[in-house]
Order: structure tokens, then C-alpha cells, then sequence
């Protein structure tokens, strides 16, 4: 080639190759993008789900052992977690907890979903609460649990002790009885005979001193309404062994342990011991609707915790009344458990109770009692923007009852003396003073490198007036909007939450998978920020 | 008959234009192909062929989290149409035309074993395998049809009757796209597809190298 058509192909190849570096590719870009790929766990959405809060019946606050749930109950099988796997039992910490009902269920209040909730935890005596959902979305449900050593208002503890001898025989009679409750005098009684054989739960023999330890619970409180086993609506083995859904009233119920010289709990007697329980006069005979008689029956139960549900275990005849007024029921048992004296039927419900909030947005709580003998109880939640509250499941045989509505500290009160069934009524709140809707930002931390959620369904955040017992705590019923960065991993969110009062400062809390995370926060006005970025997302969804 | 006919329209190449044709062999970052050339002028050549390449490969990737399968296939090449002008007495030549590319490139995972979340503490969570699901993942060009340019040396249809040939250039591919599928708990990372076309958005340009025999057929074409 001649030297200038040598020059021209230099020339003509620098030109394709700068052109070619001009439109270079941006290596730093696409290993930014591979490196910041990530796997992300795509949770399905929990149509309906339940908060829930476990609380010590004694103090109010939450139960700060962990507590383990199992399910039970014809729907049982559709209860899930946050993850939508199936699960028979799960644990809760720091007493606030959710679980979620399979999205092929849909409940109604033409087809509730019920689930049967029994509940342990570490120095607690075990408690169930049939939980009815009738809606999608959130559903309250709080569990109260009482200590086994530890009376509680309305309850009255008597002990008493006696030497055991070989074999296991009692060697004296042995009585434990309450003091008189201070409400209406009444008494409970176990009485273990000389010559009772004692037999442990491991079927040997019982030894030592034989200690008797009884607890009774006789008054129309709302503490001791709220730890009645199994709660008001709740399952029943009858006679004839069926399973059925009930709604009970109680005369009074007892709790009775009895261990030997070894700490074991004596769990078979022969022959049978005594139970008394003295039964106030205004007590409602279920059977006929009139306040119970002299030679009135009244049926016994005893609780199987196990089964987290109650055994019918017969009925019993009223003696009496005593100098103080009240009946005595007495039956015999072998073995030993919390016994109900009372009474069941199906149950009805009420009519609309309407409320008008007044600026009130907070979620109400509501909560029903018999004012007369013949317990039962009854604590719903009225989410925020609802204005109305169906009792469901309430006995029929009741002749009077209350309703007391609570919200930004205030209380109205519904009382009737009449059945409960079909019952209407209206309350009104004032206005509350300073109480706005906060709108709050929710720090969920930086996105994480491992693995990540585009969603957390049945989130639940609770709280309440800080310094209360956490019996006040409430829920907030709206799931939080949350944000996704550009690669779908939860960043953050945001949450409106009603009727909080400026310048007071309300503790928080939320849980997730079993991680709890507790806040306090001065309100000081509407647009606040939540921060959850150090604990729950951190260390437990991001799995760092 | 397909015979006859494929003989017709060859012969019916080779006569057109006078001067001599080539075939050429080549390997590159193409893949290995075929080309055909017909000079239609002393300077300038038509030349169609193609190019293809195709490779599976199947890995046991270990991650920290979770063990993954992989399945990885790759379609490469594509048919071209170019034109090919000798502006000097000699070999190099500036190369011009159109590229219909077959490329595409797909790629499963599938985790192998479960995920453990919160492994060993008491709120342990385990994602079975079948559970997780898999990400499929397929990257392509939007446009089919892609402009070509390039510069090379050696002229099969001048000289020698074997020449070596040698290409240097580039196709305009426009921006890779890139779809993903999921199935089971991990489909939400299909959503990144997004991502990942971003950061390959400045990959336009596909380089094109390759090196190869051509064999003349007939007599040797004059240079200008």
C-alpha cells in the first residue's frame, strides 16, 4: 500500500475504536446491580388474623414469661403465622402476640371462625378463651392468667396441713377453708378423711405431710370474671362425652392443690374428698331464671387443662342458706383441678349497643358482667371507627347485666335489669380535650443483605397511656402501608393511629415472629416517627 | 427437488456478477461460521452468513444461605448481511450491514435445601425447598435487527485461493432486557428484573472479533 492509504487505515481504525470506547459500557453499574441483587421472601397477605395480648389477672400488666399457645377447636386447623404455615401451638413473648386464619376461610358473622386458645406460661395456672372471629381483618382477643400462689381480688386462699402414713393413708382429717370473701361472706372447703389414700401423678404413694391449698373465687369482679378458665363462651365435654360450645355462668369457681412431703401433687384420692362452695342467694338458677333455692341443683365442672375446656361432671343439690345467707353446694372428687359450680346454656346475642364517640376515634373497650350472682363476663374491643358492639354468645338465662365503655379515660356505663338477649342501649362520650389522629413514620432500619420480606403480614401495634397497666393497652386495627426500596425490600412504612392525647407519652409495642419491640413516645403532634430499625427488623427478619 | 433447487440458486450466485466468489470459515465472538461472498464491483462485496453458538451449563452453587441448582443456557450468533468495501489495492476492507441475532440467554435456580430463619433460637423458622420455589431469569434484545460495522483484513475473492481473513467491529444491540419469573416464596425477587436491565443499560454494543479461512471459487477477481 502506498503510504498515504497506509495513513488513511490507521486513521480509519483509531476513529472505530475510539468510537468504540466512546460508547462504553458502564462495568461499575451492572456489578452494582448484581451485587445488590437479593433474594426476597414474598409473604402471602393474612386476610384475617388475631392481636393478642396476655395479660396477669392480678396485676394487669402483660405476662412477661413466654407463653406458649396450642389450638384447638373445630377451626383450629386453619390457624397459621406470620409466615401462612399451619401451626398447632406458638409462643409469645412479652405478653403481645398475632396468629392469622387461613385465607380460604372467610369469617362472618353468619360463619364465625372459632378457636379454642389454650394457654401456659412459667408460675401461671394454664387458662383457655374460645376466640370467635366474625370479620376479616383484626380481631382483639386478650388472655387473662393468674399465679397459682397469688389471690386476686375477689378470691379468698385457705391452707391447712396433715401427716400422711404408709401407704399414702391419711392419717387425720384434714380441712383446708377460706376466710369469708368480703363482698358476700362466702367460703369454700376440701376436706381429705382419715384413712384417704393419696396417690401422685406418677402413681406412687403419697408421703409426708399432706398440704392442702385452695383458692375460691366468689365475687362479681371484673378481676376474677376475667380469669374464669376457658372464659364465659367456651367448650363443655357433657355427660356423654360430647364436645359442645357453651355459654356459662358461674356460682363461684376453686382452684385446690394438694402435694405431700415431696412437693408432688396429689392427684387421685380413695375414697373421694370433699368440695363445699358456698353459693351467694342472688345467684341465677340457669335452669329456671330465678334466684336459686334451697334444694336447687346446680351442675359442677371440673376444668380439664389439658383439653383447655371444662368437664361436666355432674350436679349437686343447694343446702342452706347458712347464717350468712349463702347455699352450700357440696360433691365429691378423686382427683383434683379447678372445679365451676354454675350453670350453661347455648347463648344468645345481644341487640346494638351504640356509642357515639364525639371526636373519640381511640379504640373503645367493652366490657359485660352480670351485676347480680351468676357470673359471667365479657371484654370486646371496638375498633377505631366503629360506633356500635353486638354482645355475642352471652347466657340467656341472665336477669340483669351492665355494659362499661371505656375511651381516653373516660367511662359510660349501660345497666339494665333484664336479659341480656336482644338487649339495645346508647352511650355518649364527651368530647375529648387535645386527642388527635397521629400519622407515624415507621423506621424499619436500612435494608439488610440477607434475606428480606416485601411484607409482614398480621402486624400489630399496640399501646397505651405510658404509666397504666398494660391491661389498657389497645390495638391499632389498620396495617401499616410499608415502603419497598427499588429491589421490593421492606424499608419503612406508615401508620395512622387515633385518639392519642398531645403531650402525653404512650408506650408502643409490636412483635414480630416472636421479637418484641417496645417504644415510648411523647405525642407532640401529628406527624411523629417510630422507630423499629434496632431490634425486631434488624435482628430478626433480616437475619443478619 | 429441494436439491435441484438449492443447485439452481447456487449456481445462479456464482454466475451472476463475473467475478469470482468465496467461501470463508470463521470463528469469533460470534460463534463459528459460514460466510458466502459475491464481489460486485472491484471494491466492493456483498456477504451473508452466519454465526451461532450454544452452551448449557448445570452448577451446584453453595451460598451461605441456601445451596442453589443452577441451569444456564446460551444462544449466541445470528444471521448476517453485510457489505464489504476495499477502498485501497489490498486486503483491508471497512464492513458494513445487519446482524438478525439468535441471542438468548436463560437461566433457573432452584435452592436445594431449606432456609433457616432465626436457625436454632426458639422462633426458628425453616423454608422447605419446594416452598422457596425458583427464579428464572431470560435476557434478550428488543430489537431483533441490529446495524453492523466493522474493519478486517483479507479478501477471499482476490489472491490467493486460501487467504486468511481477520474482523474487528462492533453491532449496535440496544440495551439488553432482562425478564424474571418466580415461583413459590422467592417470586417477589423477579421484581428486580428492573434493576439488573438498569445496570446492563450501557451495555449496547456487542464486539465483534473473529478470524477464519476463505477458499476462492473460480478465478481471481482484479483489484481496482
Amino acid at each position: 500500500m502506498k503510504t498515504s492509504e497506509n495513513s488513511l487505515v490507521i486513521l480509519t481504525v483509531t476513529f472505530f475504536f475510539a468510537s468504540l470506547s466512546l460508547s462504553g459500557c458502564d462495568f461499575s453499574a451492572a456489578e452494582d446491580a448484581l451485587s445488590n441483587f437479593d433474594v426476597i421472601i414474598s409473604l402471602e397477605e393474612v386476610n384475617s388474623y388475631v392481636a393478642l395480648t396476655v395479660v396477669d389477672g392480678q396485676t394487669g400488666n402483660f405476662v412477661q414469661q413466654q407463653v406458649n399457645l396450642a389450638f384447638f377447636g373445630q377451626d383450629s386447623d386453619a390457624v397459621i403465622d406470620m409466615f401462612s404455615d399451619p401451626v398447632t401451638d406458638l409462643s409469645v413473648s412479652g405478653g403481645i402476640g398475632s396468629f392469622g386464619i387461613r385465607n380460604a376461610l372467610v369469617p362472618s358473622d353468619s360463619s364465625p371462625i372459632e378457636v379454642r386458645v389454650q394457654v401456659e406460661a412459667q408460675d401461671y395456672q394454664p387458662n383457655s378463651v374460645t376466640i370467635a372471629l366474625t370479620k376479616t381483618g383484626q380481631t382483639d382477643a386478650r388472655i387473662y392468667l393468674f399465679r397459682e400462689i397469688q389471690g386476686i381480688t375477689g378470691s379468698e386462699t385457705g391452707t391447712n396441713s396433715g401427716n400422711i402414713g404408709s401407704g399414702g393413708v391419711v392419717l387425720e382429717d384434714i380441712e383446708a377453708r377460706t376466710l369469708p370473701n368480703p363482698m358476700n361472706q362466702a367460703q369454700a372447703t376440701v376436706s381429705v378423711r382419715a384413712g384417704t389414700q393419696g396417690t401422685t401423678a406418677t402413681g406412687e404413694s403419697a408421703s409426708g405431710e399432706l398440704s392442702v391449698e385452695i383458692v375460691y373465687f366468689t365475687a362479681n369482679s371484673s378481676s376474677t370474671a376475667v380469669v374464669f378458665p376457658g372464659g364465659f363462651r367456651g367448650t363443655v365435654e357433657t355427660l356423654d362425652g360430647m364436645l359442645e360450645q357453651v355459654s356459662f355462668t358461674t356460682a363461684g369457681f376453686m382452684s385446690v392443690t394438694v402435694t405431700d412431703g415431696n412437693g408432688n401433687e396429689i392427684t387421685q384420692f380413695n375414697p373421694p374428698i370433699e368440695l363445699s362452695m358456698e353459693v351467694a342467694p342472688n345467684t341465677i338458677n340457669g335452669h329456671t331464671g330465678s334466684p336459686v333455692s334451697t334444694g336447687d341443683a346446680i351442675d359442677f365442672y371440673s376444668y380439664s387443662e389439658t383439653g383447655g375446656y371444662w368437664v361436666e361432671e355432674g350436679e349437686s343439690t343447694l343446702e342452706g342458706p347458712g347464717s350468712n345467707g349463702n347455699y352450700t353446694v357440696k360433691f365429691l372428687t378423686s382427683h383434683l383441678s379447678t372445679w365451676s359450680a354454675g350453670y350453661n346454656d347455648s347463648g344468645c346475642d345481644s341487640g346494638v349497643f351504640s356509642i357515639q364517640r364525639n371526636g373519640n376515634t381511640a379504640a373503645i373497650t367493652a366490657r359485660a358482667f352480670s351485676v347480680s350472682g351468676g357470673w359471667f363476663g365479657a371484654s370486646v374491643v371496638i375498633p377505631s371507627g366503629e360506633s356500635d358492639l353486638t354482645i355475642l354468645n352471652a347466657p340467656s338465662h341472665l336477669t340483669d347485666f351492665e355494659v362499661v365503655f371505656e375511651v381516653n379515660g373516660q367511662e359510660q356505663t349501660i345497666q339494665r335489669n333484664t336479659g341480656i338477649c336482644g338487649a339495645t342501649g346508647a352511650v355518649a362520650f364527651d368530647s375529648p380535650i387535645n386527642v388527635i389522629d397521629v400519622h407515624f413514620a415507621l423506621d424499619l432500619g436500612d435494608a439488610c443483605e440477607a434475606l428480606k420480606l416485601n411484607d409482614v403480614p398480621a402486624f400489630v401495634i399496640f399501646h397505651k397511656r405510658q404509666g397504666e397497666p398494660d391491661v389498657s393497652t389497645t390495638s391499632v386495627t389498620t396495617q401499616p402501608i410499608f415502603h419497598l426500596d427499588e429491589l421490593g425490600r421492606i424499608t419503612g412504612g406508615e401508620i395512622t393511629i387515633p385518639g392519642l392525647e398531645l403531650g402525653l407519652t404512650y408506650t408502643f409495642y409490636t412483635t414480630i415472629n416472636n421479637e418484641r419491640a417496645e417504644r415510648d413516645i411523647l405525642i407532640e403532634g401529628s406527624e411523629m416517627f417510630f422507630d423499629l430499625s434496632e431490634d425486631v427488623f434488624e435482628s430478626d427478619i433480616c437475619a443478619n | 427437488m429441494r436439491r435441484k433447487i438449492l443447485l439452481l440458486l447456487l449456481s445462479l450466485v456464482f454466475t451472476t456478477t463475473g467475478y469470482a466468489q468465496s467461501v470463508s470459515i470463521r470463528v469469533g465472538t460470534l460463534g463459528p461460521g459460514l460466510h458466502f461472498s459475491i464481489p460486485v464491483s472491484s471494491s466492493l462485496s456483498l456477504r451473508a452468513g452466519g454465526s451461532y453458538f450454544a452452551y448449557s451449563h448445570s452448577a451446584a452453587i453453595e451460598d451461605e444461605d441456601v445451596n442453589v441448582d443452577f441451569q444456564g443456557d446460551l444462544d449466541w450468533g445470528g444471521a448476517t448481511l453485510l457489505a464489504d468495501w476495499y477502498p485501497f489495492r489490498s486486503g483491508f476492507r471497512l464492513t458494513g450491514g445487519a446482524l438478525y441475532n439468535l441471542i438468548k440467554v436463560t437461566g433457573t435456580g432452584v435452592p436445594t435445601e431449606p432456609y433457616f430463619l432465626n436457625e436454632g433460637q426458639s422462633n426458628e423458622k425453616i423454608f422447605q425447598p419446594e416452598r422457596l420455589g425458583s427464579l428464572s431469569a431470560k435476557l434478550t434484545y428488543g430489537s431483533k435487527i441490529n446495524p453492523y460495522a466493522g474493519i478486517g483484513f483479507g479478501d477471499g475473492a482476490r489472491g490467493a485461493r486460501v487467504s486468511f481473513l481477520f474482523e474487528l467491529g462492533a453491532i449496535y444491540v440496544g440495551s439488553p432486557e432482562i425478564e424474571m419469573q418466580g415461583t413459590g416464596m422467592i417470586a417477589g425477587s423477579a421484581s428486580q428484573d428492573e434493576v439488573l436491565t438498569e445496570g446492563l443499560e450501557s451495555f449496547q454494543w456487542l464486539p465483534v472479533v473473529s478470524v477464519g479461512l476463505a477458499i476462492r471459487i473460480g478465478k481471481a477477481s482484479e483489484r481496482r
